[in-house]
């Protein structure tokens, strides 16, 4: 069908199956939104399985929050300081989303290249975290309760004390696998964002972006402050709420 | 016909706004998670939470803009999330697995259940 060619080789923005522009870019919404729908549903099963173990197990739960908030930069919980970061990772992306729209490409570069930064930090921060918590003796299966680790002597009180709780340890220990299992799986999509974001980076770089077509970073943007959101509930249900 | 949203170039103003609410919520939670307030603690964070994620939602992630196809894909999205957390736990609350809310939320004052002595943080 060579008419059919004519079409769309003269206008290269629009796939066939899409009446105009405007249509495109309303589907690609679309379609995200379908995506993060599941999303939603993916870390929803975790933290519906997080708050009913909180319920039964509130004393082993309530220690483990406090140990997590404990680890702190100049006095505050390196949670908060993850949050401000990612916040401010939100700032930078709506800004380069908007440069994109209207053609600012310098700006687009520098709040490309911020987003980065900030993502980068946050996992940076994340793995101090982790850190502290390996040395801690709380990670499970690596270094859960080994035998020099302060938590294992006083668990091990518990066990045999006046409430005689025998089962406090496995019910801590089920407080690590939730924190490691539920924030690594948000850092891997962290690092899964900071490779799109270096993907965007090098199509802005090679001025691939225009105003009719900046959809990609978006879309990207979409993705990025859906992380940013999975961050906003878990930082309360692990950090903040005792 | 709703304009297309990818026309809509929101102002940069409201973009700094917003961050500026977001970060004085984040202050907010962290403040009130200082004291404690028994119940209140959970209610203050989530719903803090609550009121950061729509703020993301509507104005970064430009719901507010969207067609209302979208808004019913977002809106979606939370009714299942929804039905997902209020079924499983009134099943589990129901049927006495769990112990309600009033009764599990006292447990946290610390004669009530043993909490092991913490270290120190660094």
């Amino acid at each position: 069908m060579p008419e059919s060619q004519t079409v769309f080789e003269e206008d290269p923005l629009v796939a066939p199956q899409f009446d105009d522009l405007d249509q495109q870019n309303d589907a690609d919404t679309l379609g995200m939104w379908a995506f993060l729908g599941t999303e939603v549903l993916f870390f929803g099963g975790m933290i519906c399985g997080y708050m009913i173990y909180r319920r039964l197990y509130f004393t082993a739960w309530h220690s483990g929050s406090m140990i997590v908030n404990n680890f702190r930069f100049l006095g505050i919980s390196s949670g908060a300081w993850n949050t401000g970061v990612l916040l401010t990772s939100s700032l930078t992306v709506a800004i380069a989303v908007r440069a994109a729209k209207i053609g600012q490409r310098r700006v687009l570069l520098w709040m490309l290249a911020g987003t980065w930064v900030l993502g980068a930090t946050f996992l940076g921060i994340k793995a101090a975290e982790y850190t502290h918590e390996y040395f801690e003796g709380v990670m499970p299966g690596i270094s859960l309760f080994h035998p020099d680790s302060e938590i294992s002597a006083d668990l091990a009180t518990a066990a045999k004390g006046p409430k005689r709780e025998p089962a406090l340890i496995d019910q801590f220990r089920l407080f690590w696998v939730f924190y490691f299992f539920m924030t690594g799986v948000h850092a891997f999509h962290m690092i899964v964002g900071l490779g799109l974001f270096a993907f965007l980076f090098i199509q802005a770089y090679c001025r691939r972006f225009t105003p009719e077509k900046h959809m990609q970073v978006e879309i990207m943007g979409l993705y990025w402050h859906f992380v940013d959101l999975v961050w906003i509930f878990l930082f309360p249900l692990f950090y903040l709420v005792r | 016909m709703m304009e297309a949203s990818s026309h809509k170039v929101e102002k940069m103003w409201i973009y700094l706004v917003i961050y500026v609410l977001l970060m004085a919520l984040l202050i907010g939670t962290v403040a009130a998670s200082q004291f404690d307030l028994g119940r209140g603690n959970v209610v203050i964070a989530l719903g803090i939470a609550v009121a950061k994620a729509l703020l993301v939602i509507l104005f970064f992630m430009h719901v507010r803009h969207s067609s209302r196809l979208t808004w019913i894909f977002a809106a979606a999205a939370f009714l299942w999330l929804s039905l997902l957390l209020g079924l499983t736990m009134t099943d589990y609350v129901g049927r006495g697995v769990v112990p309600s809310a009033s009764k599990g939320l006292v447990a946290s004052s610390p004669e009530q259940g043993h909490i092991p002595n913490l270290p120190e943080g660094p």
